[in-house]
């Protein structure tokens, strides 16, 4: 299997863990870990690419525009995590996880979380997680 | 009943198309997205990220209404609503939703940046601050178009043998190929897929939906507002 979202996706219902099995709970679950493997993604892959450019020396037009809407879907975020502690509720579920190690580099894509303090705690209540801890050295980190 | 917030785009059709094949009963409402509709704090309600399609449905999990975004998301709710198109459990299942999220993550953006560069921005910005652009994304293209051709040499639809959500949201994506660089005829699996998906009576029928609606013109004040600092401003 390839597509990291599928691959959440398919083992939250293998191992009946991090998705509610019906409901609202299962569909807002889903419908941020959409938005965190499309969008924010996305987004987050133009900003880091364009700088790795700019690093390099090499043309990196648009990046103040990549740069602008990863800004603007962090405000998305921030604002949904007004409500609650986690993007799909109460529950931390495969909606963080997907939009988490993108959030996690912001110092990297020169991005101020400064201005989004619940997305700032979010980032830090994940990061506390010793399975966040564990998952985000596999491999090893050498980035 | 389902109300159906969207605009005749390729995100728009996804779900217009999954309507028309699941055949529940929806209520089509325009978000002209040239002129703001999507700004509109009734959307924004439903639409927190002023993107179409969304949907609200009025009888939604536990009986109550129902707000939703994100194409993909729709497509997976209305997908397990009616027990259409996405296989309950098995390899399909994980197949279905691996070319989903492969439209989601790849060609959705891609194809997206690749409009924007040849269409948008080529007829407003000088040739070379959207060369760099044009080029990546339409290179992109073409890398994802030869992923789907070899997929659909062994495989009659995206998840195997079988029609699924997978085939209703990248197929959106396909249509006006030439808008973004691509021949078809040198991609002959995705070709005869195509071909075979724009039969349907079912994509027939949803992709009239809102289809025609009068829009307003791309001009200032609709670049702004897709592009501008009218998408920008804080809400």
């Amino acid at each position: 299997m390839f597509e990291s979202g599928a691959i959440l996706l398919y083992i939250a219902e293998k191992s009946g863990q991090l998705l509610a099995a019906d409901g609202l709970a299962r569909v807002e679950a889903l419908k941020w870990l959409f938005f965190g493997s499309s969008q924010v993604t996305h987004t987050a892959m133009q900003v880091h690419y364009l700088l790795g450019r700019k690093a390099a020396g090499e043309p990196h037009d648009n990046l103040k525009v990549y740069a602008g809407e990863l800004d603007r879907l962090y405000g998305i975020l921030d604002g949904v995590l007004a409500s609650r502690d986690y993007l799909a509720g109460a529950e931390y579920t495969i909606a963080d996880i997907s939009a988490w190690p993108w959030v996690d580099r912001h110092q990297a894509h020169g991005m101020e979380l400064a201005p989004r303090p619940r997305l700032r705690d979010w980032l830090k209540r994940i990061g506390d997680r010793p399975a966040t801890r564990r998952g985000t050295d596999i491999p090893p980190r050498g980035d | 009943m389902i109300d159906l917030y969207s605009w005749a785009t390729p995100n728009g059709r996804k779900v217009h198309i999954m309507l028309a094949e699941t055949g529940l009963d929806y209520t089509p409402h325009a978000v002209d997205i040239h002129a703001g509709d999507q700004f509109s704090p009734e959307f924004l309600a439903i639409s927190p990220n002023n993107r179409i399609p969304a949907i609200v449905d009025r009888d939604g999990p536990g009986g109550k209404p129902l707000a939703l975004f994100e194409s993909g998301a729709i497509l997976h709710y209305l997908a397990e609503k009616t027990g259409q198109l996405l296989p309950r459990e098995g390899e399909d299942r994980a197949r279905v939703m691996e070319w989903l999220m492969f439209q989601m993550g790849g060609i959705g953006p891609m194809f997206g940046q690749a409009n924007h560069f040849r269409i948008y921005a080529a007829k407003r910005f000088p040739e070379e601050q959207i060369a760099y652009g044009r080029e990546r994304y339409t290179s992109e293209t073409s890398r994802l178009y030869r992923v789907m051709d070899k997929r659909l040499a062994d495989n009659l639809y995206f998840a195997g043998d079988f029609y699924s959500i997978a085939d209703i949201a990248i197929y959106p994506w396909c249509r006006n190929p030439e808008r973004r660089g691509v021949d078809h005829a040198e991609h002959p699996n995705v070709l005869r897929w195509f071909n075979q998906i724009d039969a349907r009576p079912a994509v027939i029928e949803g992709n009239k939906i809102l289809e025609g609606v009068p829009r307003a013109q791309l001009d200032d004040k609709a670049w702004d507002i897709m592009f501008g600092q009218a998408q920008y401003q804080k809400r």
